[in-house]
């Protein structure tokens, strides 16, 4: 009896605390509960009109603007009307729908965001960190009374919006262009210091086992075989600018002059301007 | 009965192997929070000092239209003077709230000068300051949202008594004033 009991003790012992171990692993983080946003357009559009304020071929010509705005700066200038805010205001609202969608690339956080409220008839720039200092609040400020209020107010909000985005792409012009998805920044340099270690790496070992492999009498090929799919691993490394933006890869959407990527988890943090009409 | 010691020294083992590394998983993940804290703590000072900078800006523009309204002037000199002097939490929170309150009065005190109203570089600093305002906001909440994933991380059980072991205490909520959740509301 004695002996049965003492045997089993440990059992039971190791059993209690591996299950008091995996309820302490199983506790989550807490995570925030946050009311409803409109989801993320599918394919992605730098165009979303959920408010139904503009017409269709007009969405159609401001989101081809917009896309080349994109390809020539690699700005995410992006244009959202809703038909209310619900109960939330245009500051927060915009705050938490640019972070929602990732406007912008992760990283760069080139996003820009026009979030326009049909119901409020408020309007709000909410300006990606990276580019608070090309896009000062003061400039944004400017672009909603000089081309959004006044088109508003006559009843024209396509126009509005089409002049907004040529003040915010001369603005961005004035520095050197750079595509969507170029990305030399030093980010980088890390990623590239550890493809040549790798590589350097991959190199020694390879011809070691070469070489020990040489008197055994096997065909050089297939070592060399074996350095090739070695070599080709670090080329098909994702980028560190991935985020979910993996689909930035090009695709053609249904607009003519091919369609906008994909938003990539670009971040900001309530700068920008606002107004109402 | 040699076989059983040597199972239950294993087992021994295997249990101070299994707490240690879950002690040393719910310290790192403090840790993560911490410094997640930190950081966005760092990102309220950012706004803050943007706003700070800004001010004097302001004042001077002011000036120029509204010489004589010498008490708001003071005012925010004051609260900004307090405000460079903050070291903790509570008391950034209170010279803001203070800088807030004087923010507020000189922008009613603008509303009786309509041709500052009209001048296109007080526009510009007031768009700046809006969305200054509007910055600081959302640093503050995701600063307070930080603090409570981090208190409510180190205060449940059994992290909590990861935390005990550690000596990490609950942190400070950047709280604003009474009636001053929102903030100054920049109108022109």
């Amino acid at each position: 009896m004695n002996h049965v009991d003492r045997r089993r003790l440990p059992v039971w012992l190791f059993a209690i605390a591996v299950t008091f171990l995996l309820a302490m692993g199983a506790l989550p983080y807490p995570a925030y509960a946050k009311t409803a946003l409109p989801a993320r357009p599918e394919p992605a559009r730098l165009m979303t009109d959920l408010a139904g304020m503009l017409g269709r071929s007009a969405v159609d010509e401001i989101e081809s603007q917009l896309v080349v705005l994109w390809q020539d700066t690699g700005v995410q200038f992006t244009v959202v009307t809703v038909p209310d805010l619900g109960r939330d205001t245009i500051d927060n609202y915009s705050v938490r729908l640019f972070e929602e969608w990732g406007i912008g690339e992760a990283g760069k956080d080139n996003g820009l965001l026009l979030l326009i409220a049909s119901e409020e008839r408020e309007m709000k720039f909410e300006t990606g960190y990276g580019l608070e200092g090309e896009l000062p609040d003061s400039f944004l400020g400017k672009v909603i009374d000089q081309a959004l209020v006044p088109k508003f107010k006559a009843g024209d909000p396509a126009a509005g919006i089409k002049a907004s985005i040529t003040m915010v792409s001369d603005r961005l012009k004035g520095r050197a262009g750079e595509g969507p998805g170029s990305d030399e920044s030093s980010d980088s340099i890390g990623e590239i210091a550890a493809v040549i270690v790798f590589l350097v790496v991959a190199m020694v070992i390879i011809a070691i086992s070469n070489r020990r492999r040489g008197p055994r009498g096997k065909g050089p090929g297939s070592g060399s075989g074996g350095g090739g799919s070695t070599w080709r691993t670090p080329m098909t490394l994702p980028k560190s600018t991935g985020g979910w933006g993996g689909h930035s890869g090009g695709r053609s959407g249904g607009s003519s002059s091919g369609g906008f990527g994909g938003f990539g988890g670009g971040r900001s943090g309530g700068g920008g301007a606002k107004g109402g009409w | 009965m040699k076989r059983t010691g040597l199972v239950v020294l294993i087992v021994l083992l295997a249990l101070v192997v299994l707490f240690a590394s879950s002690f040393v998983r719910i310290s790192n993940s403090i840790v993560r929070a911490e410094e997640d804290v930190n950081v966005q703590w760092s990102e309220v000072q950012n706004q803050l000092q943007r706003r700070y900078d800004l001010i004097p800006n302001l004042v001077e523009t002011v000036k120029g239209y509204a010489a004589h309204e010498e008490e708001v002037f003071t005012a925010i000199a004051e609260a900004r003077a307090k405000l460079g002097g903050a070291r903790t939490v509570d008391e950034t929170a209170q010279a803001v709230n203070q800088l807030e309150g004087a923010l507020s009065r000189l922008l009613v005190v603008i509303e009786n000068y309509p041709q500052l109203k009209a001048d296109a570089h007080f526009s510009e600093l007031m768009y700046e300051l809006s969305g200054t305002e509007n910055r600081i906001a959302v640093a503050r909440m995701r600063y307070n949202e930080s603090v409570q994933s981090y208190n409510v991380y180190i205060r449940v059980f059994p992290n909590s008594i990861v935390a005990g072991m550690k000596g990490v205490s609950p942190k400070q909520m950047f709280e604003a004033a009474e009636g001053a959740e929102r903030a100054p509301e920049v109108k022109f």
